[in-house]
Order: structure tokens, then C-alpha cells, then sequence
């Protein structure tokens, strides 16, 4: 029923990005009564898309959404989601952010669709990192890079006392930005917690990745210490197999130690893991490594 | 395009018949409307309580959505027998005009609010009791009325005006608003013979009939029953030789009425992937499995023409454009066969562990639409609140956006968001308006008001089901 070509609430769906456990989700634009012209241009963003051809700025300009459809139990977790994105207030370069604070007045973020929930958010291109991480590792430069972005919008997230509670490579869009290195956004906050007003009976996460002491039973109360493990967990998967400085090696193991009294020793917050990285020496030395297709990375 | 246009036409010569031929059958089930994803398909169920109604097309479930059937007003014209064979027994301990009456008060109890009654008796002649009006106490007072003070004739002469107390009936509803139109007669049939040519004249189509048999052995083909086919009316018969009988005989006469009052279910089947051509859809769940058959339309941009190979031709380009795009790409990084080695995400499951963090107060939620009072628990931690049926709480008021607002359980507190509703929320007294999309906390008990009629709270579950009313 619910398809490319299809209407949903103000939302023009073209493709289908994904699908998960909890629901798909859609590229989709504002609804227009488009004729013949429309359709031609869906099938123009159909190919570009299928072609890696949408950049950030031809999102903006065609306003272009990412449609979260909910499985008709899930829904729960897209109220929460819209919840906790409408409570950030201001976006976040390095957050996924609902459609209506991009696009202000051009729909409603959170429609149904027959039983099911849909939420809008605005579409972040790009390549989800676990799918660039399957093709080839990245310069050690750029992950450390990417670590620090994504740090940014957890310390940002952490401020408004929400923990993601799901940091992976899956859940991180990564772009080329400018003429080097990567610009990254961390998304799907369908995970994610409130320590001050719990929501969730439950625990959610992803095995591997979720902190050892919310996989107890009782499972501890949700920290910023665990997305800070996530974290860790994704900078050694980052530089998993590569040759790099027994400092960076350091922050890894301080990052990913199973015990959070002794994570929390060692770094108490994302901020200090951010000032621990800049620290690096691969961070220093980013400038001279040459990157993809013999570019240089910028400092 | 001269193609599509032959068959467009053919497909109205072929679907034109078959829609007719549905009107003026009027069956319990009714494919109003095909499209490409979702078929409209209307149900008249007796049952019209809390339905668990399941939908196959061609032997195979599809996913389906109930709108509940708003309640027209109608207008009813009773036309009662009063001839001496009407005092007679009827039932155990009763009379047959009695169980008229009864069964007839039964049918006004179940009358949709602002449906307008008219009475008319009949024995020798027809005389209207009463003109249609809404006023439905008096009514059953008129009925009341009937057996208490039985009409006399001045002379004993026999005589049996069915057809005149029906054209009467008939006249009454003339004169009634748009809406449902039912004209049911409760009779105990004539000595002899009726003619049914002279029944066929005053009757226009545009009513619903009913006759009610009184006292006549159930399945034996009376005069009643000849006049019944003959009208096109529906025939039942109320008739119970042992008081064990009664209940079953009573309930079943009561819906076959409703029936006829019931405004039709509208149903949204999943209808996508479905071959163009003829197709069965089957319910379940009211009574006997109801079955139709539809035909689906061959969709136009499946036909081909000019679009469709439009768009092969951008695919295919847009293909090749990528292939060698990404061949340029493996070119430029160098990168061999081994290092192509698909990489596996480790453990990339998301999971829910069960573990409880500390269990959730017990609570409900109150609603008042303006007409009832109904109460549901709050089993998930976030309920949608709207018009729309797919919300979790649907409340089918004006004032209702399709999507309202949501009811959070936090902690162990409930909030509540206005989810950018057209007229608005407000909780508590005095007024707080809430912001869109904003979460309010909600104190148990805290009136939320929508609309000058709608109201809800939420409370702690109360143990007997007695709980304070909003």
C-alpha cells in the first residue's frame, strides 16, 4: 500500500531508503500537484539517488524529507523520537533534525498512514558508515574526524539530558565534505532516553555496541558514559586492523572498558574524549596523510 | 492513447451493469469503490458492536480498516394490525397485539437519536395514531395506548386494509427528511386471501420494508408471506409456543429490524498486487462469512505507452551511468578483488531485553465524545489521540484533529502533547492552552478539554470499574 509514487500526508514518497525491525523509511518531498512534470522529476531524483548523485545542497532545494513509517506496534518509539527531537530546539549540524525545523510551515513532522505512524525528518544524504566501512577502511585521520563530529552531537545531546543510547556505524551518515574529509550526522534517536524521566520498561540498543552494565540484570540506570562507550566501540571498529599510535590505542581501551567506574575514571565525559583526541598525534599528522583519490585532508 | 480511450470504455460497459445491478439489490455487502492500493467495500452488520472482522480477497488475508458507521437519523413508519385476530395469544402470556407493541417500542429504543416516527393502525381501514415527529416518548405512549384502549369498529364487518395502511405508512414517510426511510407493518395475517396486486401500487422504492408475523407458525408459507416477496419486503415472523423460546425469537426479530436501521460499516481492504479481472472478497466475523466479487480495472500506466518506455529509457541510462561510475571509482582507488571482501557489521541486532525497570502505574484514560463515556487503560507509553480511526484512542468529534495529541507515560507521571491540532488542547482549570508539540505535565484527574464537548483525564485504574466522571 504504501510505496514509491504514494501520498502520505503532506509527503510525496520517491524511493524507499531502508527497512528495519521497527519500520521503513522513505525519501520523500513535499506534495504537489504534480503532472506529468512531477513524475518526471521523481524519477530524475529516483535515478540521482540510485546514482549517489544527491548532494546536501539539492536536498535543501528540493526539500527533500526522510519518512519514518512505523510498524503498527513501533509506534511508540517514533512518538518518542519526535519527542525528543522537538525538546533539542535548535538543530544540530551533526544531528538528524525533525522536517519542520528545516523546512519550516511545509508540513506536519508526525502524520498516520492508516494504522501505522509516520515521522518526517529532514533528509541527510550521504552513505550510511557501515556501508562504507564494508568497502574499504577509512584514513585514520578522517575516523578520528568523524569520532569528533559525532562527539560534538552527543555532548549536545547530553546538555538536553538525552542519552542516544545507540551509537553505531548503521545509525551515522557520512557526505563528502567540501574537498575533503567527511561531514557526519548522527541519526535515529528511536533508542534514545531521558535518565531524568524514563520512558522506556525496557532495554533497546544494539548487542556489541550497548554498554555492558545495561546489558545486567537489572540493567543500570542510562548514563552519558554509555553512549561514550559507543562510541569507543565505533572508533575501533574505525581503526580496526590499521597500524596506530599506542595513544589513540589508549583512548580506545579507556573509551570501551567494561566497568563504567573506571570508563568514568578515565574519561568522565564525551568532552573529555574529544580533548584526548585532538591531543593525537594522527590528528596532528592528518595534514600530511594523503586521503581518497590522492587528496590531501585538511586540518 | 486511442487504446486507453477503447478501454476506458469498455471497462464503463462492463462496471456499469454490475453497479447497477448492486444498487438495486442493496446485499449486506457493497464494493463501492476500486482502487489501485485499497478497495472501499460497504457492510451492513446487525452486530454493530465491537466487530472482529476479517477480509480475504481470492482465499488470501488482507489488511483491513473499520470506520465506524455514523448513525443517521431515520424515519420509521410503524403499521400496526388491529383487527380482532390481533388479540388473540400470541407469545406465552401475551397478546399478539401485546408482543406487537413490545417488539415495536423494542425497535424505537434502538431508533439512531433524531430518527422521527409515525404510527399508523389498520384493520378494516388505516388511520394514522400519529404523525412523523421526533418526539419519540410520544410514540411509545401512542403504542402504549393501543393496547390499553383498543379501537372498536362501529360495525362488525370484516375487511383487511394492509394496502391502505401500507400507502398510508408510505405517505408519512413522503414527507420525511434525507436519511433512511423504513417502513415496518406488524400483522397477524387475514382470515383468507390477500390480492397482492393491490399492495404493489402505493410502495416506491426508495423504503426499506419489514412485516412482522405475529402468531403464525414460523416457516409456513402464509398470506403474509406471499405479500412479503411480493412487496420485496423482509419477512420474520415472531412466534414462540414455549417461554424458553422467547429470547432467541425476540433477538433475532430485534435484528433483522436493526438491520434495516443500521447504517453500513465502510471498510478499506488492502487491495494491492491484485491482477486486473474478476475477484472474490469474503468477510468474516459478521455472522455467516459474507462474500462479493469486484472486478479491478487494468491500470492505465501499466497498459505501456509513451511514459512507461520514458521511464525504461532514464532507468536503463541512469543504470549504465552508475555501473561505470562505479567502475571509475574502483579504477581510481586501485582497489583489488581482496580488498572488495564484503565486511561484516558485528552483532548489527537490535533487541529489546525484557527486564522490567520498575513497574508502571496502573492507570486509564476517561473519555467523554459528547455522547458516551468510555474508559481505556493505559497499556502503552505513548497513546495518539485523534479522529482518525488508526489512532490509538479515536474520538470521532468535529473538534478532533485527525491526529490530535499524544499521551505520554513518563517515569511515572503522564504528560501530554499537543500534536499541532487544528482547534487546540487545554488542560486543567483554569485553561492552560497547550503549545504545539510541547509536552504539558498532565496531573491524574486533570480535566483536558477539546472542543466545547470533548473531555478527558486520566486516572489510576480503578479496582471495581468505578472511577470519577470527567
Amino acid at each position: 500500500m504504501i510505496g514509491p509514487g504514494a501520498r502520505l500526508g503532506g509527503y510525496e514518497l520517491l524511493a524507499r531508503l531502508g527497512a528495519g525491525g521497527q519500520g521503513e523509511v522513505f525519501l520523500a518531498r513535499p506534495w504537489l500537484a504534480h503532472g506529468a512534470a512531477g513524475r518526471v522529476g521523481r524519477w530524475a531524483l529516483q535515478v540521482r539517488l540510485g546514482a549517489g548523485w544527491i548532494d546536501a545542497r539539492s536536498a535543501h532545494q528540493q526539500r527533500l524529507a526522510a519518512l519514518k513509517v512505523a510498524h503498527p506496534d513501533a509506534a511508540a518509539s517514533l512518538h518518542d523520537e519526535h519527542a525528543h527531537l522537538r525538546s533539542i530546539g535548535a538543530a544540530h549540524p551533526h544531528l538528524a533534525c525533525l522536517y519542520s525545523q528545516r523546512h519550516p510551515g511545509a508540513a506536519r513532522d508526525l502524520g498516520l498512514a492508516g494504522r501505522r505512524v509516520y515521522l518526517a525528518l529532514a533528509h541527510e544524504p550521504g552513505t550510511p558508515l557501515d556501508r562504507v566501512l564494508a568497502r574499504r577502511p577509512l584514513p585514520v585521520a578522517w575516523s578520528i574526524s568523524i569520532i569528533v563530529q559525532l562527539g560534538l552531537a552527543l555532548a549536545h545531546l547530553h546538555q538536553r539530558g538525552i542519552i542516544h543510547h545507540d551509537v553505531r556505524a548503521a545509525n551515522v551518515v557520512v557526505r563528502p565534505a567540501g574537498s575533503c574529509g567527511l561531514h557526519a550526522v548522527l541519526i535515529d534517536l528511536g533508542a534514545a532516553e531521558t535518565p531524568a524521566a524514563p520512558r522506556r520498561r525496557a532495554v533497546y540498543g544494539t548487542v556489541g555496541h550497548l554498554a555492558p552494565e545495561r546489558l545486567q540484570d537489572p540493567p543500570a540506570p542510562a548514563t552519558p558514559l554509555v553512549d561514550l562507550f559507543g562510541l569507543g566501540v565505533l572508533l575501533r571498529e574505525l581503526t580496526a586492523g590499521l597500524n596506530v599510535s599506542p595513544a589513540l590505542a589508549e583512548v580506545v581501551a579507556l573509551a570501551t572498558e567494561p566497568d563504567p567506574a573506571q570508563r568514568a575514571a578515565g574519561l568522565p565525559t564525551i568532552t573529555a574524549l574529544l580533548e584526548r583526541l585532538a591531543a593525537l598525534p594522527e590528528a596532528r599528522k592528518g595534514q600530511q596523510q594523503p586521503g581518497w583519490f590522492g587528496l590531501r585532508c585538511c586540518p | 492513447m486511442r487504446y486507453h480511450f477503447v478501454l476506458a470504455t469498455l471497462l464503463v460497459c462492463i462496471l456499469a451493469p454490475a453497479a447497477a445491478h448492486a444498487q438495486d439489490q442493496a446485499p449486506a455487502l457493497r464494493v463501492v469503490e476500486v482502487r489501485r492500493e485499497a478497495l472501499v467495500a460497504e457492510l451492513v452488520c446487525p452486530e454493530n458492536a465491537a466487530l472482529a472482522l476479517a477480509a480475504t480477497i481470492d482465499g488470501a488475508p488482507r489488511d483491513l480498516v473499520v470506520q465506524p458507521a455514523a448513525a443517521e437519523p431515520a424515519a420509521l413508519a410503524l403499521v400496526i394490525e388491529t383487527t380482532p385476530a390481533m388479540g388473540e395469544a400470541g407469545t406465552p402470556h401475551s397478546s399478539r397485539l401485546h408482543d406487537a407493541v413490545t417488539r415495536a417500542t423494542a425497535l424505537l429504543d434502538r431508533a439512531p437519536p433524531g430518527s422521527q416516527v409515525g404510527l399508523v393502525a389498520f384493520d378494516r381501514t388505516a388511520r394514522v395514531i400519529q404523525p412523523l415527529s421526533t418526539d419519540i416518548l410520544a410514540a411509545r405512549r401512542a403504542l402504549g395506548a393501543l393496547v390499553t384502549a383498543p379501537h372498536t369498529p362501529e360495525d362488525s364487518s370484516s375487511g383487511y386494509a394492509l394496502d391502505q395502511g401500507l400507502r398510508r405508512g408510505a405517505e408519512l414517510l413522503a414527507a420525511a427528511p434525507a436519511g433512511p426511510r423504513v417502513l415496518v407493518v406488524f400483522a397477524a395475517g387475514p382470515a383468507g386471501e390477500l390480492d397482492p396486486t393491490t399492495l404493489r401500487a402505493p410502495i416506491d422504492t426508495g423504503l426499506s420494508l419489514a412485516l412482522v408475523e405475529l402468531g403464525g407458525p414460523a416457516g409456513a408459507a402464509s398470506a403474509l408471506t406471499r405479500a412479503a416477496s411480493e412487496l420485496g419486503a423482509v419477512y420474520l415472523s415472531y412466534h414462540a409456543a414455549e417461554s424458553a423460546a422467547l429470547p432467541t425469537q425476540a433477538a433475532s426479530v430485534d435484528q433483522g429490524l436493526g438491520a434495516l436501521l443500521a447504517a453500513p460499516l465502510r471498510l478499506q481492504v488492502a487491495s494491492e498486487a491484485l491482477a486486473p479481472g474478476a475477484h472474490q472478497l469474503t468477510i468474516t466475523g459478521c455472522g455467516a462469512p459474507l462474500a462479493t466479487s469486484f472486478e479491478t480495472a487494468v491500470a492505465r500506466h501499466s497498459v505501456g505507452g509513451w511514459p512507461a518506455s520514458l521511464g525504461v529509457a532514464v532507468l536503463v541510462i541512469g543504470g549504465a551511468l552508475l555501473a561505470w561510475r562505479r567502475r571509475a571509482t574502483r579504477a581510481a582507488t586501485g582497489s583489488s578483488g581482496a580488498s572488495t571482501a564484503r565486511y561484516r557489521a558485528p552483532g548489527a541486532v537490535t533487541t529489546a531485553r525484557g527486564s522490567r525497570q520498575g513497574a508502571a502505574p496502573a492507570l486509564e484514560l476517561v473519555v467523554w465524545d459528547g455522547r458516551e463515556r468510555r474508559v481505556q487503560p493505559l497499556r502503552d507509553r505513548q497513546i495518539s489521540l485523534g479522529r482518525d480511526p488508526g489512532c490509538d484512542v479515536c474520538i470521532a468529534s468535529e473538534w478532533v484533529s485527525a491526529l490530535h495529541a499524544r499521551i505520554s507515560v513518563v517515569d511515572q507521571g503522564v504528560e501530554i502533547t499537543d500534536l499541532g491540532s487544528t482547534n487546540g488542547t487545554t488542560v486543567g482549570e483554569p485553561g492552560r492552552i497547550l503549545a504545539p508539540d510541547l509536552p504539558e505535565p498532565l496531573e491524574l484527574g486533570e480535566i483536558v478539554r477539546i472542543g466545547p464537548e470533548v473531555r478527558l483525564s486520566v486516572q489510576a485504574a480503578a479496582r471495581a470499574g468505578a472511577g470519577a466522571a470527567p
